[in-house]
C-alpha cells in the first residue's frame, strides 16, 4: 500500500476509537435491543419445539414426499451455507486483495458466517429424520463390523468441508478477536484498580475476558507473530471459503437428475453464495451502524463498495442461469429441455420469475451511483437478493425433482406450515446468536481500524 | 514520454518465429492434411486467447480500480491488435469447415443428435456469429485502447471515468461473446458432446495464458531498454495472479472431470474417455501435472515471484501449457489411433508461431504509443508501489 492518507480515514485518536465501538458492550442493553432479543429467542424456540415435534411424530408432517424427497429443510441449508460465504471471503480473500475498506466490517461478517454455518449445520441434522444417527457419518474406528461411511457420498464431503470451514473460519474470527478481547481487558483492569469492579456480572466478565485474551501483550514481537499468523490464515481459510459451495454443489451435481447434474454447478454455486452472503451483510451491517451509530466507521462508501460486489456477483449469477439455458437448448436432449421449459412455464414458474426479478433484475439498479449510495436502496436490495437467491435454491431443489421421468411419478410439493415455521424460526435461531454478539464481543475490529489510522497519520506527518 | 524502440535483434527472432509457424503447418498439410486443419483452429483459437486475454487482463485492473498495475497495462490493451490476423485465419477456418466440423456435413442431416442442432449449428450460423464476435472484440478493444491512448494527453479525471465504463462494458460483452465463440469454435468440433462447465474451463485457461503472455513481453521489453518504472513489486503481484489462476484451472478441471466420472452420463463421458486412449493417455495426465502441479509448486515462492530472471522462465513455461491445453481441447475430435501422440514438430512450430505473430504484433504497436499510460490519475500510485506483505 502506498503511503497516502485515504478515503476511509477516520481522523480519531485512538481513545475515540475505542469509547465509539466498545461502548455497546460496557453498558446494559436498551430496551430495543431485549424488544428484538425477545422475539428471535421465541422463534427459535418456536423452532426448536417443531423440531422436537417432528422427531416424535416423524417427517410426515413436512411436504416432503416421492419424488420430491428434498424439500425445504435443504433449501434452507444450501441457502444458509450461502450466507455463511462473505464472512470469510471479507476477512481472507479481500485481505489477499489489499481491499482496506474490509477492516471496519471483517468482523461482524465473520461472526455472522459463524452463526449462518451454525444454522445450515442444523437442516441436514433435521432432514435425516433420525438425528441420534447421525454419528453414524462420522468415519471413527467402530464395532458395527464392516459398516463404514461412504466415502464416495458427496453428502459425507459436506460434512468434511463445512466442518472444517467451520473451524478454521472460527479460529480465524477468535484469533481476530485477541487483541480487542485484551483491549477490553485493558479498560477493565483500569477500572479494577479503582474499585469500580464489584457486582458478580461485572467481575465475571472480567474473568472471561482475562482468559479469551489468552495473556496477549501486544509488544512489538506479539504483532510480528500475529501478522505472520493472519496471512497465513487468510491463504488457508481461502480455498476453503471456495470448497464449501463447490461440495455443496456436488451434492446436486454428481446426480443424474436432469437440472441438478450440471458441471458448471461449483463455480456457479460460489458465486452465489458470495451474492448472498454479501446481500445479507449489507442488511445486518446497515441495522448495526444505525443502532450503534457506527456511521462513521461503516461508512457510504463501505456501503457503496458491496453494493458494486453485489452487482458483479449478480451478473455472474446471471451469466450461469443463461449459460443452463443456453446448454439446454443446445443439448438436443428432450428431458434436459423440458426442466428448463417447465422452470419457466411449469407449476412453480412463480418461483423462478421471482428468482429472476430478485436475482438477474434487482442487482442492475447498483450501476446507478446515486442509488447505490442511498441506503434505503441498499437496504431494500439487500433483502430482495437474499429473498431471490432462497428461491434460487427452491427452483433447483424442487422443480428438479417434482416431476420424474414417467408422469405417473409426478407430484407438487407443497410446504406444510412444519416446514415454513422451521424456515422463519431459523432466522430466529441466526438473530439470537448474532445480537448476542453484539453486545458481548466488539463488532468492529479495533486494532485493525486503529492501524490504518496509524498508517494515515505517518503518512500525514511525512507530507505524502 | 519516450516511446520505446523495439531491437532488430528481437524483431527477428518473432519473425524467425512466424515463418517456422508458417513452415510448419504447410510442411503439415503436406503430411496430414486433417491434423493440419485442426492446427490451424488451435494456432486462430489461440490468438484469440492471447488477445481477449489483454482486454480481459486491461479492463480488470480498471473496473476493480486497480492501482498497482497501472505500470503494466499499456502491453494488455494492444494486444487488440492482434485480432485482425485473427479475421485472415477466420477466413481459412471457413474455407476449411468441412474439414474440421462434422455437424457440416450434408451427412449430419441422418444423425439424429445432429439434425436436431441444426438450428444451432449450421454453416451459416457459425459465419455470421463468428464474425459478429470478431466485428464487438476489435470494436471494444480499440475503443478501450482508444481511449487510454487519448487519456495520455488529456491527463484528466474524466477521460478515467470513461475509460472505466469501457472497460466494464467490455469484460461483460467478453464474458459472453467468448463463451459463446468458444462454443462454436471448440466444443462443436465434438457436436455430440456437450458440458456446461466448458466456458469456464476456456475462460480459466485464458486467465492463465494472458497472466504468463503479460510477464513475458514486460519483461522482453524491460531487457530492451524501456519500463524501467517496473520493479519486483509489480512482478510479485503479477506472478500472484498467475499462481491464483493456475489453481483456479485445477479446480475448474478437477470440477468438470470428477462429475463427468462421478455421473457417467455417455453423451458426457466420451468427452473424457476419448482424450484417456492411445496417444491421449500420456497427454492427458502430463497436461494436468505441468499445467498445474509444476506451475503451482513453483509459484507458491515468494522469492521466486519477486526475481523477474526466474518468474519469465516459469511464465514461459506456463505460456507453452496454456498452448497445449488448446492442443487438449481442440485436438480431441480427431481420430486418435491415427495422430498418435497429439503433440508432434507441427504443434511445436503452431506454437512458436503463435508467439511469433502475437509478439510481434503487439511489441511493434508498442513503439507507436507512450510507455506507461502516463495520464493515468493512479499512476503515481502505481510508481510508488511496494508490497506489505
Amino acid at each position: 500500500m502506498s503511503a497516502s492518507t485515504s478515503i476511509y480515514s477516520l481522523n480519531k485518536t485512538n481513545r475515540e476509537i475505542e469509547r465509539d465501538i466498545l461502548s455497546p458492550m460496557e453498558k446494559f442493553p436498551g430496551k430495543l435491543w431485549w424488544f428484538t432479543f425477545i422475539i428471535n429467542a421465541g422463534l427459535m424456540l418456536m423452532m426448536l419445539g417443531l423440531i422436537g415435534w417432528t422427531f416424535v411424530e416423524g417427517l410426515g408432517l413436512l411436504g416432503i414426499n416421492t419424488p420430491v424427497s428434498w424439500g425445504l429443510y435443504i433449501v434452507n441449508f444450501v441457502f444458509w451455507v450461502g450466507i455463511g460465504h462473505a464472512g470469510t471471503l471479507i476477512s481472507a480473500i479481500l485481505y489477499l486483495f489489499r481491499q482496506r475498506w474490509r477492516t471496519t466490517i471483517n468482523r461482524a461478517a465473520e461472526a455472522m458466517t459463524i452463526f449462518a454455518v451454525m444454522t445450515a449445520g442444523l437442516f441436514p441434522l433435521i432432514h435425516v429424520g433420525r438425528p441420534w444417527m447421525v454419528f453414524f457419518i462420522f468415519p471413527y474406528p467402530n464395532e458395527r463390523g464392516p459398516l463404514w461411511v461412504n466415502f464416495r457420498s458427496p453428502l459425507l464431503w459436506d460434512v468434511f468441508a463445512i466442518s472444517t470451514y467451520f473451524s478454521v473460519s472460527l479460529i480465524f474470527w477468535y484469533m481476530g478477536l485477541v487483541p480487542d478481547l485484551a483491549n477490553m481487558r485493558d479498560r477493565m483492569k483500569f477500572e479494577h484498580v479503582q474499585g469500580k469492579i464489584s457486582s458478580f456480572g461485572k467481575k465475571l466478565k472480567y474473568a472471561f475476558v482475562r482468559i479469551l485474551s489468552i495473556g496477549w501483550v501486544g509488544s512489538g514481537k506479539t504483532w510480528i507473530h500475529y501478522e505472520k499468523m493472519v496471512m497465513v490464515l487468510a491463504s488457508l481459510a481461502t480455498p476453503l471459503v471456495l470448497s464449501v459451495h463447490t461440495v455443496v454443489s456436488f451434492d446436486f451435481a454428481t446426480s443424474v437428475i436432469p437440472g441438478w447434474h450440471a458441471t458448471i454447478f461449483p463455480p456457479y454455486f460460489v458465486a452465489g453464495a458470495i451474492y448472498s452472503g454479501f446481500a445479507m451483510v449489507m442488511t445486518l451491517m446497515i441495522i448495526t451502524r444505525k443502532a450503534f451509530k457506527l456511521e462513521a466507521y461503516i461508512s457510504i462508501k463501505h456501503l457503496e463498495n458491496m453494493g458494486i460486489i453485489i452487482l458483479v456477483t449478480g451478473m455472474m449469477v446471471s451469466f450461469a442461469y443463461t449459460m443452463e439455458f443456453v446448454f439446454a437448448a443446445y443439448s438436443a436432449n428432450a428431458v434436459e429441455q423440458y426442466v428448463f421449459i417447465n422452470r419457466l412455464q411449469g407449476p412453480y414458474a412463480w418461483a423462478f420469475w421471482t428468482m429472476f426479478a430478485c436475482n438477474v433484475v434487482s442487482p442492475h439498479f447498483m450501476w446507478s451511483k446515486k442509488l447505490r449510495t442511498n441506503i434505503v436502496v441498499l437496504f431494500i436490495i439487500s433483502i430482495v437478493v437474499n429473498i431471490g437467491m432462497w428461491f434460487e435454491r427452491f427452483v433447483i431443489v424442487i422443480t428438479s425433482l417434482h416431476r420424474d421421468y414417467i408422469p405417473s411419478s409426478w407430484e407438487m410439493f407443497i410446504p406444510t406450515w412444519v416446514d415454513w415455521g422451521v424456515l422463519v424460526g431459523s432466522f430466529g435461531f441466526f438473530f439470537f446468536w448474532f445480537l448476542l454478539f453484539v453486545r458481548t464481543l466488539p463488532s468492529i475490529a479495533i486494532a485493525e481500524v486503529k492501524m490504518d489510522e496509524g498508517h494515515d497519520q505517518l503518512a500525514k506527518g511525512m507530507g505524502h | 514520454m519516450k516511446s520505446y524502440e523495439l531491437p532488430g535483434k528481437i524483431k527477428n527472432i518473432l519473425l524467425a518465429f512466424i515463418v517456422i509457424g508458417i513452415g510448419s503447418i504447410v510442411a503439415g498439410f503436406t503430411v496430414d492434411a486433417q491434423r493440419a486443419w485442426a492446427g490451424t483452429l488451435a494456432l486462430t483459437y489461440f490468438l484469440i486467447v492471447l488477445a481477449l486475454g489483454g482486454g480481459f487482463f486491461a479492463s480488470l485492473q480498471l473496473i476493480s480500480g486497480s492501482g498497482w498495475s497501472v505500470v503494466v497495462r499499456r502491453i494488455p490493451e494492444l494486444a487488440v491488435n492482434t485480432l485482425y490476423v485473427v479475421g485472415g485465419l477466420i477466413i481459412v477456418i471457413f474455407l476449411g469447415i468441412h474439414n474440421l466440423y462434422e455437424w457440416s456435413h450434408p451427412e449430419a442431416a441422418h444423425d439424429h443428435i445432429l439434425h436436431q442442432k441444426h438450428w444451432f449449428l449450421n454453416t451459416a450460423g457459425f459465419v455470421i456469429r463468428i464474425l459478429l464476435f470478431l466485428g464487438l472484440w476489435i470494436f471494444m478493444g480499440r475503443w478501450m485502447k482508444n481511449v487510454s491512448i487519448k487519456m495520455d494527453s488529456t491527463k484528466d479525471e474524466s477521460t478515467k471515468k470513461t475509460l472505466v465504463k469501457v472497460a466494464g462494458a467490455y469484460i461483460l460483452i467478453f464474458a459472453y461473446t467468448f463463451s459463446l465463440a468458444s462454443i462454436d469454435l471448440v466444443m462443436s468440433l465434438e457436436p455430440h458432446w456437450f458440458t456446461t462447465m466448458f466456458v469456464i474451463y476456456v475462460f480459466a485457461g485464458l486467465a492463465y495464458t494472458a497472466f504468463s503472455a503479460l510477464i513475458i513481453l514486460v519483461y522482453i521489453v524491460q531487457k530492451n531498454g524501456a519500463l524501467k518504472e517496473v520493479n519486483e513489486e509489480h512482478y510479485h503481484d503479477m506472478g500472484r495472479f498467475l499462481l491464483a489462476f493456475t489453481i483456479f484451472w485445477a479446480y475448474i478441471t478437477f470440477s468438470q472431470h470428477m462429475l463427468t466420472w462421478y455421473a457417467n452420463l455417455v453423451e458426457e463421458t466420451v468427452y473424457l474417455e476419448r482424450r484417456l486412449r492411445d496417444g491421449w493417455a500420456l497427454f492427458t495426465p502430463l497436461l494436468w501435472i505441468f499445467h498445474f502441479v509444476v506451475p503451482f509448486a513453483f509459484l507458491l515462492s515468494r522469492e521466486l515471484k519477486r526475481k523477474p530472471e526466474k518468474l519469465i522462465r516459469v511464465a514461459a513455461f506456463t505460456l507453452f501449457m496454456g498452448f497445449v491445453d488448446v492442443i487438449w481441447l481442440v485436438y480431441g475430435f480427431l481420430d486418435s489411433k491415427k495422430i498418435g501422440f497429439p503433440f508432434s514438430w507441427m504443434e511445436a512450430g503452431i506454437f512458436f508461431g503463435a508467439i511469433g505473430i502475437f509478439g510481434f504484433i503487439v511489441l511493434n504497436s508498442y513503439t507507436k504509443v507512450n510507455q506507461l499510460p502516463v495520464g493515468d490519475p493512479k499512476l503515481k500510485e502505481s510508481l510508488d508501489f511496494h508490497q506489505t506483505y
